[in-house]
C-alpha cells in the first residue's frame, strides 16, 4: 500500500447460522479491544428486523439504518459513538419489511460501506439463519468469521452456512471462533472437528481464531449492558478477546 | 539457379573475418533463415551490419563496403525466396492459436472460441461468463527487476493460474500483461467466485519482494442479447477500467447476481453425521 493513501476498511463479517451463538457479544467486545488499540472501528448491526448491538450496549438510538432504507439518510447520518470507543449503525426492531429488503436496497447499502474511508475496520454483525441479507453480507465481506459452540446443533448450523457460502459464492477462507467451551483443550477439538469435515468435504482448511470458555463473567456483563473487555478486563475471555483483536488487527484488504 | 553470388567480408572490432567464402545459397537450400547464417558467422553477442543488394553494386561498392561488416550480393531469384520465406513465417505467425511467451492461447484464439461460446449459449440458452484481468503494478517488475525478469513472471504466474481454472475454462495472454478467461455455461455468481479465488491468489504472490494485485473485468453472456463479438469484450474491459478506477486489485462486473433459489447441494447425510459423531470431543451434558 502507498504511504499517503488512505487505506480502504477492512470489511469483516460475522456469523453463524445459529441463533444466541454470541455473534453480537463478539462483535462488540471484539470492537471495543480493537478500539483499545487505537484502531478506528465501526459496527454494523446488520439485523435489521431485530436489532441487538444497541441493546447489549444500553444505548439508546434515535436514527437508525431504516432512515437509510425507507429514507434519505446516509450511512454518515446514522453513525452514533459507543461507550466502548467505536461507532455503530444501529439498526431497528420490529419492522417487517426490513426482513425482507430487496437487493436494489441492500446493493445500495453496499455501496454506502464501501464508500466508507475513515475506518481501519467494519464489522458486520448479521443476524440468524440463512436469509438473502444474511448471505448478501457475507459476500460483500473480505473476511468472513464463523462463530460456533459445543451445541451440535450449532456445529450443522454453522457447516451448513459454510458450505452454502462456498456453493454459492466461492468462499473458501473462513476464520472459526469458538464460544463458551468449557476449556481451551475442548475449543481446540471443536474447530479440528469442523475444520477435518470442511477438507474432507469441502476441500479447504478452515482458520482457528480462537475460543472463549463459559464463564459467569459474560451473561453478568450482557445483563449489566457492560462491554466484558472493560467491565472485566483481566477475566480470561477478555484477555481471548484482546488477543483476538490483535490477529484482526492485522487483517489487510 | 542464380546468376552470380558473392560474399564479401571485412575485419570486424574482433578481428574475425565474417562471412568470407560462405555460400549464402546452401544455406536458403537448407531452409534457414539469415539469422542462422549470422550465428554461424560470428562470435555470440556481436552485432552485424549486413547489406543484401539484388544489384551489382558497381562504383557504389566500395561506400557499401564501407558502411556495413559485409556485402552480399544475390542474385534476384534467391532474394525473391528469401522474401517468400519471409512472408510465410509471417503468415503462419498469424495462424497461431497460442501465446509464444507463456504457452497459453493467445487473443486471436480468445476471439475465435468468443465467437464459439456465443453461438452455443444462443443455441442452448446457458448464458457464459467472460473475465479480463490484468496486473495492477506490473511496471514495478519491469522497472525494477528488468524485461526479461518480467517476462519470466508472465510465463509463470500464467501457468499457476491456469492450474486454478477449471479444465473447461479458458485462459489466454491477450498482450502485455493482459488476460482473458471464458467460462463457458458459468453464471456470473460462480464466475465472480472463481475470479475472487484468483485474485486471492495473485494477491499472496510475493515476486521478489514485489507485491503484486490484479484487477478484473467480467461481464455475462445474456444468450438473448443481440451484442456481437466486439460488444462483449468491449463491456468486460469497460469493467475492467472501472475495477482500476475503483481503486485496483478490484473486481468489477456488469449484470446482477442471481439469487438462486437453493444451493446445488445441500448438507449430505454423510456429513450430518460425521459432524453429529464427536469422537469424545463435545462430551455430553
Amino acid at each position: 500500500m502507498k504511504a499517503g493513501k488512505k487505506r480502504k476498511p477492512v470489511i469483516v463479517c460475522i456469523t453463524s447460522g445459529k441463533g444466541g451463538v454470541g455473534k453480537t457479544f463478539l462483535a462488540v467486545n471484539l470492537a471495543a479491544a480493537l478500539a483499545k488499540k487505537g484502531k478506528k472501528i465501526l459496527v454494523v448491526d446488520c439485523d435489521f428486523g431485530l436489532a441487538n448491538v444497541d441493546i447489549m450496549l444500553g444505548i439508546r438510538p434515535v436514527r437508525t439504518m431504516k432512515d437509510v432504507v425507507f429514507g434519505d439518510a446516509t450511512l454518515q447520518d446514522v453513525i452514533i459513538s459507543t461507550p466502548g470507543g467505536f461507532d455503530l449503525v444501529p439498526a431497528c426492531s420490529g419492522v417487517r419489511d426490513m426482513a425482507q429488503l430487496l437487493y436494489e436496497r441492500i446493493e445500495r447499502i453496499k455501496e454506502m460501506l464501501l464508500s466508507l474511508e475513515n475506518y481501519d475496520l467494519i464489522l458486520l454483525d448479521t443476524g440468524a439463519g440463512m436469509t438473502e441479507v444474511v448471505l448478501q453480507f457475507n459476500l460483500l465481506a473480505d473476511r468472513n468469521i464463523v462463530v460456533i459452540n459445543r451445541e451440535l446443533t450449532c456445529l450443522t448450523d454453522a457447516y451448513a452456512m459454510i458450505k452454502v457460502l462456498f456453493q454459492l459464492f466461492g468462499r473458501d477462507a473462513f476464520d472459526i471462533i469458538v464460544n463458551s467451551s468449557l476449556d481451551e483443550k475442548e475449543g481446540d477439538r471443536i474447530f479440528r472437528h469442523l475444520d477435518s469435515i470442511s477438507r474432507r468435504f469441502l476441500g479447504f482448511p478452515l482458520t482457528y481464531l480462537g475460543s472463549l470458555v463459559h464463564d459467569e463473567n459474560v451473561p453478568r456483563s450482557i445483563m449489566n449492558q457492560e462491554l466484558l473487555v472493560t467491565a472485566a478486563p483481566h477475566s480470561k475471555n477478555a484477555r481471548s478477546c484482546v488477543s483476538m483483536a490483535g490477529v484482526l488487527s492485522r487483517w489487510r484488504v | 539457379m542464380p546468376d552470380k553470388k558473392k560474399v564479401t567480408g571485412k575485419k570486424t572490432d574482433a578481428g574475425r573475418k565474417i562471412g568470407k567464402h560462405r555460400s549464402i545459397e546452401k544455406i536458403i537450400k537448407k531452409n534457414r533463415v539469415i539469422s542462422d547464417w549470422l550465428r554461424e558467422g560470428g562470435a555470440r553477442g556481436s552485432r552485424l551490419f549486413m547489406i543484401l543488394t539484388d544489384k551489382p553494386p558497381g562504383t557504389g561498392r566500395k561506400k557499401l563496403r564501407g558502411t556495413a561488416d559485409a556485402v552480399i550480393e544475390l542474385g534476384a531469384e534467391i532474394l525473391a525466396r528469401i522474401l517468400e520465406i519471409e512472408r510465410e513465417n509471417k503468415h503462419l505467425r498469424s495462424l497461431s492459436l497460442t501465446d509464444e511467451l507463456t504457452g497459453l492461447y493467445n487473443k486471436r484464439f480468445f476471439k475465435i472460441q468468443l465467437g464459439v461460446e456465443m453461438a452455443r449459449s444462443r443455441r442452448t440458452g446457458q448464458s457464459f461468463s467472460l473475465a479480463i484481468l490484468d496486473f495492477d503494478n506490473f511496471k514495478v517488475i519491469n522497472d525494477n527487476l528488468g524485461h526479461a525478469e518480467g517476462d519470466r513472471f508472465l510465463k509463470e504466474v500464467g501457468l499457476l493460474m491456469r492450474d486454478r481454472l477449471r479444465p473447461t475454462d479458458f485462459l489466454c495472454r491477450l498482450g502485455g500483461d493482459e488476460f482473458g478467461i471464458l467460462m463457458p455455461a458459468t453464471g456470473l455468481v460462480d464466475a465472480i467466485g472463481i475470479a475472487r479465488r484468483l485474485q486471492h491468489f495473485i494477491t499472496d504472490i510475493h515476486w521478489k519482494k514485489c507485491l503484486i494485485t490484479a484487477s478484473i473485468g467480467m461481464v455475462e453472456f445474456d444468450p438473448a442479447s443481440k451484442a456481437d463479438l466486439d460488444d462483449i469484450f468491449n463491456l468486460a474491459d469497460t469493467e475492467l477500467y472501472r475495477a482500476k478506477k475503483d481503486g485496483k486489485n478490484k473486481i468489477a462486473y456488469r449484470g446482477t447476481i442471481e439469487r438462486r433459489v437453493a444451493p446445488a447441494e445441500p448438507v449430505s447425510l454423510q456429513e450430518r453425521d460425521l459432524l453429529l459423531k464427536t469422537r469424545g470431543g463435545i462430551p455430553p451434558k
